[in-house]
């Protein structure tokens, strides 16, 4: 048996702090997401790119970033840079600039798999149905 | 008389437990046998008992903030508040190592009190009145203060009053609780405050140089400076004096005054010796011999 009595009065009396906190918390995702959304958009041309300096650059990169947990991310950018002598960013930016590190190489896998170019199962999928043939350029089968 | 016969008979009748032929068996040998049973019943539903049942005491801890409960170089848990299940333990069973230590985060200190999972709480819990609604305190067996830390080399303050003129400018990295901008704020009040989830990520911040100035606790300010000389300055400036004690799962009166008798004679009485050798070996503290006469806590 649980001997507990449950004191809500504490949760409602600091009621506006649970809603601008979050408030806060998702403002900061929807930025950070928007930001990684462009950035992965690039990355995902850069990695179907015929240009190997462009490709595989964006391919260390996806693997780098996607083999990292995200709390890794943001304790190595919020701790890690300034002991290395870097302070440009404070914590709020410093967490949206990771984020959208994190976003961006999420993204490139969201947008990359369509084009027969793409190594991997996902890739060859569209072959099989039909669209997406050799001919067609890498570019074209982006979103 | 009668009226309270009367009422005892009823009760009797109620649960069903006599029958009316024991019933009439005389008033004196059913109060007797009502007053032992309501004393039985205290004395074995007791959380006393029970560990003592079970052969080992069951204390909820920590593993990670010296000088209070950490593992030393050999991997063993130690620390004042190892010290102090270990003096309940021994208390027990007159074995120091009867003890099974759960190891936790400070915010499983109370869900783990109530939902029973340990016998008792040694996790540098400090005092306040909204816990002490939850879980019952033993007698505090340690006043903790705050301090600041700042870097030795190329701080962005060196002085208290530096930070205090600093006003909002000033950062202080601190670990999260409902109180601590509360308690910054009482020595500090512009200060910005930084909460981080434990106080190794705020200290880390402090070495990043993410926080001006890193909020502490003494003990554990005094042990960074003798573990780590010349890495960090001590500013000398203490406030927030606060209690740390004991908890346990409310409701049980016969283990917590137990507790607190072992607590009470470890700091005044036959195990001071114990607590004489815990103070110095962690805080470097150098305890006085309590006086003989009259007991000196009740000067």
């Amino acid at each position: 048996m649980i001997a507990y009595n449950f004191n809500w009065a504490v949760i409602w009396r600091n009621w506006d702090a649970f809603l601008s906190a979050l408030a806060f918390g998702l403002g900061l995702a929807v930025v950070s997401l928007l930001i990684g959304t462009i950035i992965g958009l690039g990355l995902a041309y850069a990695r179907l790119s015929p240009r190997r300096w462009l490709s595989w650059p964006a391919w260390l990169y996806v693997e780098l970033i996607r083999n990292t947990p995200l709390l890794l991310l943001i304790f190595f950018v919020y701790f890690g840079l300034p002991e290395l002598g870097i302070y440009i960013f404070d914590k709020i930016e410093s967490f949206i600039i990771t984020l959208s590190a994190y976003a961006a190489a999420y993204m490139c896998e969201v947008f990359a798999p369509g084009s027969p170019r793409c190594r991997g199962p996902m890739a060859r999928l569209p072959r099989r149905s039909g669209s997406g043939h050799g001919s067609a350029s890498a570019m074209s089968s982006c979103p | 008389m009668g009226e309270f016969t009367e009422r005892a008979f009823a009760m009797l009748k109620r649960r069903g437990l006599l029958g009316l032929g024991v019933a009439a068996g005389g008033v004196g040998g059913l109060l007797g046998a009502r007053a032992a049973q309501a004393q039985s019943i205290d004395t074995s539903t007791s959380k006393l008992q029970q560990v003592l049942q079970r052969g080992h005491l069951v204390v909820g801890t920590g593993s990670t903030n010296p000088p209070w409960h950490f593992e030393d170089e050999t991997g063993q848990l130690v620390g004042m508040d190892i010290d102090m299940a270990r003096l309940i333990a021994k208390s027990l069973f007159d074995d120091p190592d009867k003890v099974e230590f759960v190891l936790q985060g400070s915010d499983a200190r109370i869900p783990s009190l109530i939902t029973d999972q340990v016998d008792v709480i040694c996790q540098w819990m400090t005092i306040t009145a909204g816990r002490a609604q939850q879980v019952e305190f033993t007698v505090p067996y340690y006043r903790e203060g705050v301090s600041l830390l700042v870097m030795a080399d190329g701080a962005k303050y060196t002085t208290f009053d530096s930070i205090l003129e600093a006003g909002s400018a000033a950062r202080v990295g601190a670990m999260q609780n409902v109180f601590i901008e509360d308690w910054v704020h009482a020595a500090l009040p512009e200060a910005t405050v930084d909460q981080f989830d434990s106080p190794d990520t705020t200290l880390q911040a402090l070495n990043a140089r993410r926080v001006d100035a890193y909020l502490g606790d003494q003990s554990a300010i005094r042990w960074l400076m003798q573990t780590t000389p010349g890495r960090y300055s001590n500013l000398e400036y203490g406030w927030m004096p606060n209690s740390y004690a004991s908890a346990v799962r409310p409701g049980d009166p016969v283990w917590l005054n137990w507790v607190n008798t072992v607590y009470r004679e470890a700091m005044l009485g036959v195990d001071f010796d114990l607590m004489k050798a815990s103070y110095q070996k962690w805080f470097g503290i150098d305890l006085p011999t309590p006086t003989v006469g009259f007991p000196q806590e009740f000067t």
